[in-house]
């Protein structure tokens, strides 16, 4: 791609004007060019400075305290106090500390061969067929549930298969969810199992490109769908993008 | 009243460079890569000073795209969220850590304006129609001063644009309209459109240039 056309483009390349295709081949472009990249920095802050033409208000203290709330619970949840634990246990030993780590490389070097015939066989096999598969399994709640996700990264549209879902009982029905990288919630269809058959196939609408979301869930809810998550998680799964 | 001195270094970081039009771009500033090098490192007081200097340009944003001030806050408590999940992201090559923000909370804002907007009671919203009610601009002392004269510099630029170039222009960054919308919007060609929001992206950099009168950075504007 010339630098001219590129050039041409960036204005609304920094407003997210461009195609999806499109804004793809300039950014490939100025991952590659210099020049190109200090002309997409300086239309990054003249698009920035736009932002102060809206009128300045200030939001109220709670939002800040919301958001150091939310700092302090990921802080002291279960995850957050062991990964702590294995620092402080590590900490003052770092002998055993290089031990530990010599270790994790040796068992990182073995698993990394598996791991690479693994991603060579599935590269050829995505070669035949350019779609996204996400795996979804049950929970604790549905263990025998399992599925799959299939769409083409860039699109709106996917197909969910699953099957060993019991039917909802009456009133309720299950709810997808696509779920954004900060962990907000997208309804991605709504649906029902019959009894007759253990398997279901749903046609999934999202709003964004389904790339876009890193995990999806799978949720029991009121028949017609929340708008947020209120039920138990019956499957999940991440995509691997 | 601050010290000539305070005010200085305001600016340095209340003001990212914009690169001049041969695209010399200077560094962004070193106090908040500083303060995402903490955040990276999870350090919750470093994310609160971000916010204290950031959260009210992020929110009169996302109040300017959203036009709610309840959808704003979420809006701006997902965009330092984010920042603390993904403070690893920035890249300092592609602009500053102030137009990085500003282009995530843009890109949220627009994205819950644009789910609104798909609800038919939504159908009428027009987050042009003012400012909610409630939400007093902030009294704060020498930041009010140094933003309002920033903000003078903006809507300086802006007014040197052609009336037709600004109408693009702020249809498609605030109400994050397409060309084709913004054609039908404004009942224009779609070629048009687009040789205009070129013109006026191209003249609004230049302008902002000239306002600094040299290649601007905020160390040199005092």
């Amino acid at each position: 791609m010339q630098c001219e056309h590129v050039r041409l483009q960036l204005p609304e390349y920094v407003l997210g004007l461009l195609a999806p295709e499109a804004s793809q081949r300039v950014a490939s472009h100025l991952a590659e060019c210099p020049r190109c990249a200090s002309e997409h920095r300086a239309y990054m802050e003249t698009t920035a400075a736009l932002a102060l033409a809206a009128p300045p208000v200030i939001p109220r203290p709670q939002v800040k305290e919301a958001l150091m709330a939310r700092l302090n619970q990921q802080a002291t949840s279960p995850t957050s106090r062991i990964r702590s634990w294995f620092v402080r246990l590590l900490a003052p030993s770092p002998r055993w500390a290089l031990a530990g780590l010599a270790l994790v490389t040796l068992l990182l070097f073995f698993s990394n061969l598996t791991l690479w015939s693994r991603l060579q066989r599935l590269e050829r096999a995505q070669k035949t067929a350019p779609f996204q598969v996400v795996v979804l399994q049950g929970t604790e709640r549905l263990p025998q549930a399992e599925g799959v996700l299939l769409f083409e990264p860039s699109n709106h549209y996917a197909v969910l298969v699953v099957r060993n879902l019991p039917p909802p009982e009456a009133g309720r029905a299950y709810q997808l969810w696509l779920i954004r990288p900060d962990g907000q919630r997208v309804s991605g269809a709504v649906f029902s199992v019959a009894p007759s058959s253990p398997w279901v196939t749903v046609i999934v609408e999202s709003p964004e490109p389904l790339d876009r979301f890193p995990a999806f869930g799978i949720t029991l809810e009121p028949s017609g769908g929340s708008p947020r998550p209120t039920g138990p998680k019956v499957m999940g799964g991440s995509a691997d993008f | 009243m601050g010290s000539p001195w305070y005010n200085l270094r305001r600016h340095r970081r209340m003001m990212p460079p914009i690169p001049d039009t041969q695209g010399s771009a200077m560094t962004p500033t070193e106090d908040d890569l500083h303060l995402l090098q903490r955040i990276q490192r999870k350090d919750a007081q470093a994310l609160s000073l971000l916010y204290d200097r950031y959260a009210r340009l992020v929110f009169s944003l996302a109040l300017r795209i959203v036009g709610q001030v309840e959808l704003a806050e979420d809006v701006t408590q997902e965009v330092f969220w984010r920042v603390w999940e993904r403070a690893d992201q920035y890249h300092p090559g592609r602009g500053s850590v102030r137009a990085w923000l500003l282009y995530i909370a843009r890109n949220r804002a627009l994205d819950v304006l644009r789910r609104r907007r798909r609800r038919p009671l939504d159908a009428h919203h027009l987050p042009d129609e003012g400012l909610p009610e409630a939400v007093e601009p902030d009294p704060g002392p020498e930041d009010r001063a140094v933003q309002s004269w920033e903000r003078a510099q903006v809507r300086e630029a802006l007014a040197r644009l052609s009336e037709e170039q600004r109408a693009v222009l702020l249809l498609a960054y605030f109400e994050g309209l397409s060309h084709q919308q913004i054609a039908q919007r404004l009942n224009l060609p779609l070629g048009t459109v687009k040789s205009r929001l070129r013109a006026a992206m191209q003249a609004l950099r230049r302008h902002l240039v000239a306002e600094a009168g040299h290649p601007p950075g905020p160390s040199r504007r005092i």
